[in-house]
C-alpha cells in the first residue's frame, strides 16, 4: 500500500511534498510559541 | 532485517528525514545563535546603561527558552526514526561517533539547565549582573559545544577519516569538520541577526506608541548589524569549506559546483545578492537619520549599493544553460551554451570580493555613524520590508546550503550515507571505506 504509493508520486513531487512539510512544521511551531510568548506577557 | 522493512507512506523514508531535521536545524540554528547574541545584548545593557539592551535580551532569553523545547522534540524524534528506518547506518553511525555523541547529549542538559536559570533569574540577580550574563554566555558556550559535536558527525558522513575510526583524534578533526564548524557559528550569529532584524520590522510596522516604535526601530539595525557583519565573513570561511570538500570529496564539489545540483549555487547567488543590497539599502536609508548628517557619507553609500547589486549580479550569472536539469529547466543544449561571465574563474571571484568589500565599506560608514548615534523610530516602510525580505532569504539560504551538503552525498556510485562506507539503501561497502578497527570492516 504504502509502497504503492510512494510509486505514484515522481520523486520532484516527494521533494516539493517534503518542502511544504518543513514549512508547515516549521510555521507552526513557530507561531505555537508566538502564541505562548503573548499570553505571557512577552513581546 | 528481522522486523521487515518499514516503508513510511507517501513521502517515503529517505524525504522523512528532512521534514524533521530542517524544522529543527531552523529552530537549533535560532536557539544557539541567539544564545550568543542576547547575552551580548545583555552585557552591552550593563556597560552603555541604556535599558533597550535589557529589553531586547530578555525576551530573547524567553523566546529561546520556549522554542527549544519544539526544536528538541523535533530532534528526538528525528533520532528515534533514524533508529527505526535506519538502524545500519545509525548503529554504524552511533559505534564509530560514541563519545561525540555522548558528549553531545550532555552538552543539552547543560545549555537546558544554563539557559532556564538564565531567564529565571533575571529579576533575581538584578544587583549581580555580571554574574547573570555569564549563565547566558555559559549556555552559550553549551550551545556551541553542543554544535561543534554534531559537526564532527555530520562532515564525518561526507568526509570520513583515512584513518581506522578508532583513531579519535583523526575522526574527530576529519577533513572538512574545523571549516565546518567555522562555517556553521558564523553562519548562526548572521542567521540569527537576520531574523531579529525582520521580527523588529514587522513589529515595527504594527506599533503605533512612541516608544515601542523607538524600540523596534533600534532592534531592526541591532539584528542588522550582526546578521550584515557576519554575513561578511562567509564568502572567505565558505571557500574555505568548499576548497576542503574539493581537496577530500572531489565527486561532491564537483556534484555542486559544476554538476547536476549546481543550481544550488545559482540559488545561493541570488539569496547572497537579495541579502546584500537589501541590507545595504536599509543602511543608506538610515543614515538619513544620523544624529549628526553626513552627505558625504551617505554618498559614499549610495555608491557602494551599486557596486553591490553589480557584483551580486555578477555572481548570478549561471556557467550555461544546462539550468535545473532535474525540473528540465534546460535550454540552448545545456552545457554546449556557456554564457558570457559566467565561469566561476575569474567572474565569481570578482563578484565575491567585489561583495565583500563593498559590504565592509558600507559597514565601516554605518559603524562610524552608529557612534555617534540615530533618531529612532521614523524609518519608512520600506526600510521594513527590506529587513522582513533579508530575514525570510536567510531562511531560504540556510535551507538551500544544508540540501546543499546533505545532498553531495548522492555525487558518487549508489549514493551514500556515509560517504564510501554505507549506502543510501544501507549496504555496507568496506571496499571503499577506511578501516573501522585498524583491519578492514
Amino acid at each position: 500500500m504504502a509502497a504503492e504509493a510512494l510509486a505514484i508520486l515522481p520523486p520532484l513531487a516527494r521533494f516539493f511534498l517534503a518542502l511544504l512539510l518543513v514549512i508547515l512544521v516549521t510555521v507552526s511551531t513557530v507561531l505555537f510559541t508566538y502564541w505562548i510568548m503573548k499570553g505571557s506577557g512577552g513581546e | 532485517m528481522p522486523v521487515g522493512d518499514i516503508e513510511f507512506p507517501v513521502i517515503g523514508n529517505d524525504a522523512l528525514i528532512p521534514v524533521l531535521v530542517v524544522p529543527h536545524i531552523l529552530i537549533a540554528a535560532f536557539v544557539i545563535g541567539m544564545s550568543l547574541i542576547a547575552p551580548v545584548s545583555e552585557y552591552l545593557g550593563l556597560v552603555t546603561k541604556q535599558p533597550h539592551y535589557d529589553r531586547f535580551a530578555r525576551n530573547a532569553a524567553k523566546f529561546t527558552i520556549l522554542i527549544f523545547a519544539s526544536g528538541s522534540a523535533l530532534a528526538i524524534t528525528f533520532v528515534l526514526m533514524l533508529i527505526t528506518l535506519y538502524p545500519v547506518f545509525w548503529s554504524y553511525l552511533q559505534n564509530i561517533m560514541f563519545w561525540a555523541l555522548l558528549a553531545e547529549a550532555f552538552m543539552f542538559v547543560g545549555e537546558i539547565i544554563l539557559l532556564y536559570a538564565w531567564y529565571n533569574a533575571w529579576d533575581r540577580m538584578a544587583y549581580r549582573k555580571r554574574l547573570h550574563v555569564v549563565f547566558g554566555f555559559m549556555a552559550g558556550l553549551f550551545g556551541l559545544a553542543q554544535q561543534t559535536f554534531i559537526n564532527v558527525v555530520g562532515s564525518y558522513m561526507l568526509t570520513p577519516s583515512e584513518a581506522p575510526a578508532t583513531n579519535v583524534g583523526a575522526t574527530f578533526l576529519n577533513p572538512t569538520f574545523v571549516p565546518l564548524n567555522m562555517h556553521r557559528f558564523v553562519g548562526n550569529l548572521s542567521y540569527v541577526g537576520f531574523l531579529i532584524a525582520g521580527w523588529a520590522a514587522w513589529r515595527y510596522l504594527r506599533s503605533t506608541g512612541e516608544n515601542d516604535r523607538e524600540y523596534y526601530d533600534w532592534m531592526g539595525h541591532f539584528g542588522l548589524l550582526w546578521g550584515f557583519g557576519f554575513l561578511l565573513l562567509q564568502p572567505i570561511i565558505g571557500y574555505g569549506y568548499l576548497k576542503s570538500i574539493r581537496e577530500h570529496n572531489p565527486a561532491a564539489f564537483d556534484y555542486l559546483m559544476v554538476g547536476e545540483k549546481s543550481w544550488l549555487f545559482n540559488l545561493l547567488a541570488i539569496e547572497l545578492a537579495v541579502m546584500g543590497v537589501a541590507g545595504v539599502a536599509y543602511f543608506l536609508h538610515r543614515l538619513r537619520f544620523a544624529v549628526r548628517p553626513m552627505p558625504a557619507l551617505r554618498g559614499a553609500a549610495a555608491g557602494a549599493l551599486g557596486f553591490m547589486a553589480v557584483f551580486g549580479a555578477l555572481n548570478a550569472i549561471p556557467a550555461d544553460a544546462n539550468l535545473v536539469p532535474q525540473i528540465g529547466l534546460v535550454f540552448a543544449g545545456g552545457e554546449r551554451t556557456q554564457i558570457p561571465l559566467g565561469d566561476m574563474y575569474p567572474w565569481k571571484y570578482i563578484g565575491l570580493i567585489g561583495m565583500t568589500f563593498a559590504g565592509l565599506f558600507v559597514l565601516a560608514l554605518y559603524l562610524r555613524a552608529t557612534a555617534r548615534g540615530f533618531h529612532w523610530g521614523r524609518s519608512s516602510r520600506w526600510s521594513q520590508y527590506a529587513l522582513i525580505l533579508v530575514a525570510a532569504t536567510v531562511v531560504a539560504t540556510m535551507m538551500t546550503m544544508g540540501y546543499a551538503r546533505e545532498t553531495s552525498r548522492r555525487a558518487e556510485g549508489p549514493g551514500y550515507l556515509i560517504n564510501g562506507c554505507i549506502t543510501l539503501d544501507q549496504k555496507i561497502t568496506p571496499e571503499t571505506c577506511p578501516p573501522v578497527t585498524g583491519g578492514s570492516l
